[in-house]
């Protein structure tokens, strides 16, 4: 049952990422959404199942986009799978927590994504500008992270009963 | 112990990502868009446009208004520079019957039959730019109005960009403003060409090779000239396409070439109906073109090298 929800909500947040979020660019840069619903359920579930969504969320959003293929399936999933080493002993009824990890991760996806990308020979990926939309995504994260973490915690329940 | 194993299988998870991701690379690089990856692309883009194209309806007006709110500053420009060219263009339509000859005569002078005399489907924007790093947009219209990919996307103004996707219903647009958009330009009435490319500052910029032993620049571009698509041999995108305007052309400290910054055509702010050309290379150019872009046959005898240079100029015709 769980299952059944969890792949709703990574349909619904790829949708919402690549149909909605477009129309609410702030300065030019759009929020990573499926990368904030994978830290949530990185940060009460574990690695694996962060790592995991991450991972096929980023890789259906990979469809979309004209970047090297896989990169940002690469980089949510990398970034899901540090968040609940780097975040996991923290208390996550903390609001300001939250939104200060989502932001961290959100930078930390965006890096992990730029390098990749050059790597990959990807050359729409610029230096200079990368980093600042780097910056601004993250902050974008942070803004939407509280209520996409309420969201993740209602449909999937109660995270701290299901992880003991 | 079980700790142990559990960061073990943790650190596998993570391999096994890192390679599968590598491989979806690979795998897509080599087979492109007639690969399994590019099949996959395009159904999940039939499966979203449906929705995307809803939600796009019905998020119009508050599309509108956040690009207002988070615009205001550009929008407040915009407003004052729009006052001014008004102002202006009404002291320039008191001239009444004069301006509008002018303008007829101008616009007889210089053609631009760039847009209709090609073949071209119409096609609304669906959806704007999903990534942050990669500038592409989707199309409503795809292989069942025969777009396939590498097809010119132009706007009013010039070349917004080429296809590099299509499925039954759209396609994608790989904008000019994309640092991966390569383009091969020359000036109106010259052969010279230059490769150009986007530059992170949001410029494209041109490097036309010029010949040294010249006192002067044979490379005759200044601020204000247009840049047009070469049409050479190898190139996918037709002939004759704007594709910006000059700003600045300065000869290179090395004075072998002239280096060209342009402002390109795009403003994807207020784009929102362009054209796809059902040209692909190896089909004829329309006459018209072709006659507008035909550079004067110019024999060019060098008195003394680097002082005189007599030229002759005779317009060929079509």
């Amino acid at each position: 049952m769980r299952f059944t929800r969890i792949i709703a909500l990574a349909a619904t947040a790829v949708l919402l990422q690549v149909a909605v979020m477009p129309h609410f660019r702030l300065f030019d840069t759009l929020p990573d959404i499926a990368l904030i619903v994978a830290v949530a359920l990185a940060w009460a579930y574990g690695g694996e199942t962060g790592a995991w969504f991450g991972f096929v969320t980023g890789l259906s959003y990979d469809f979309f986009v004209t970047t090297p293929f896989a990169m940002t399936a690469l980089a949510y999933g990398v970034t899901a799978y540090f968040a609940a080493s780097l975040f996991g002993a923290a208390d996550r009824r903390v609001p300001a927590l939250i939104v200060g990890f989502s932001m961290i991760a959100g930078v930390l996806s965006g890096v992990v994504f730029v390098t990749a990308s050059i790597l990959a020979g990807g050359g729409g990926v610029q230096r200079g500008h990368s980093l600042l939309t780097v910056v601004i995504a993250a902050l974008y994260d942070g803004l939407l992270a509280l209520p996409i973490f309420a969201v993740v915690q209602r449909v999937v329940g109660d995270t701290e009963r299901a992880r003991s | 112990m079980a700790d142990f194993a559990r960061g073990g299988r943790r650190r596998y998870v993570l391999l096994v990502m890192v390679l599968l991701s590598v491989t979806l690379a690979t795998l897509n690089s080599r087979t492109g868009d007639s690969g399994p990856v590019g099949t996959a692309g395009r159904l999940a883009h039939r499966v979203v446009q449906p929705l995307s194209n809803a939600v796009s309806t019905v998020l119009s007006p508050f599309h509108d208004w956040w690009h207002g709110v988070t615009h205001r500053g550009d929008l407040v420009a915009q407003n004052r520079k729009l006052k001014q060219e008004l102002a202006s263009a009404q002291a320039k339509a008191r001239d009444g019957e004069q301006a509008r000859l002018q303008n007829i005569r101008l616009r007889a002078l210089v053609k631009f039959p760039w847009q209709n005399d090609y073949r071209n489907v119409d096609a609304r924007i669906a959806r704007q730019q999903v990534a942050n790093y990669s500038h592409a947009v989707t199309l409503n219209v795809g292989s069942e109005r025969g777009v396939k990919p590498n097809m010119a996307v132009v706007g009013p103004l010039g070349l917004v960009g080429r296809i590099v996707s299509v499925w039954q219903g759209g396609s994608t647009v790989l904008l000019a403003t994309d640092p991966l958009f390569g383009v091969i330009v020359r000036p109106l009435l010259s052969t010279q060409t230059a490769p150009a490319q986007h530059a992170p500052d949001g410029r494209i910029s041109a490097k036309f090779e010029d010949d040294s032993r010249h006192s002067q620049s044979v490379v005759k571009i200044g601020p204000g000239d247009t840049l047009y698509t070469c049409g050479c041999d190898n190139s996918a995108l037709p002939l004759g396409l704007p594709v910006g305007l000059v700003q600045q052309a300065v000869r290179a400290s090395d004075r072998n070439n002239v280096e060209v910054v342009v402002q390109s055509y795009v403003d994807l702010a207020s784009l929102e109906f362009v054209k796809v050309l059902l040209w692909q290379p190896g089909d004829p150019y329309p006459g018209e073109i072709k006659s507008s872009m035909t550079p004067p046959t110019t024999t060019t005898t060098l008195a003394k090298p680097a002082a005189t240079t007599t030229t002759t100029t005779k317009k060929s015709g079509p």
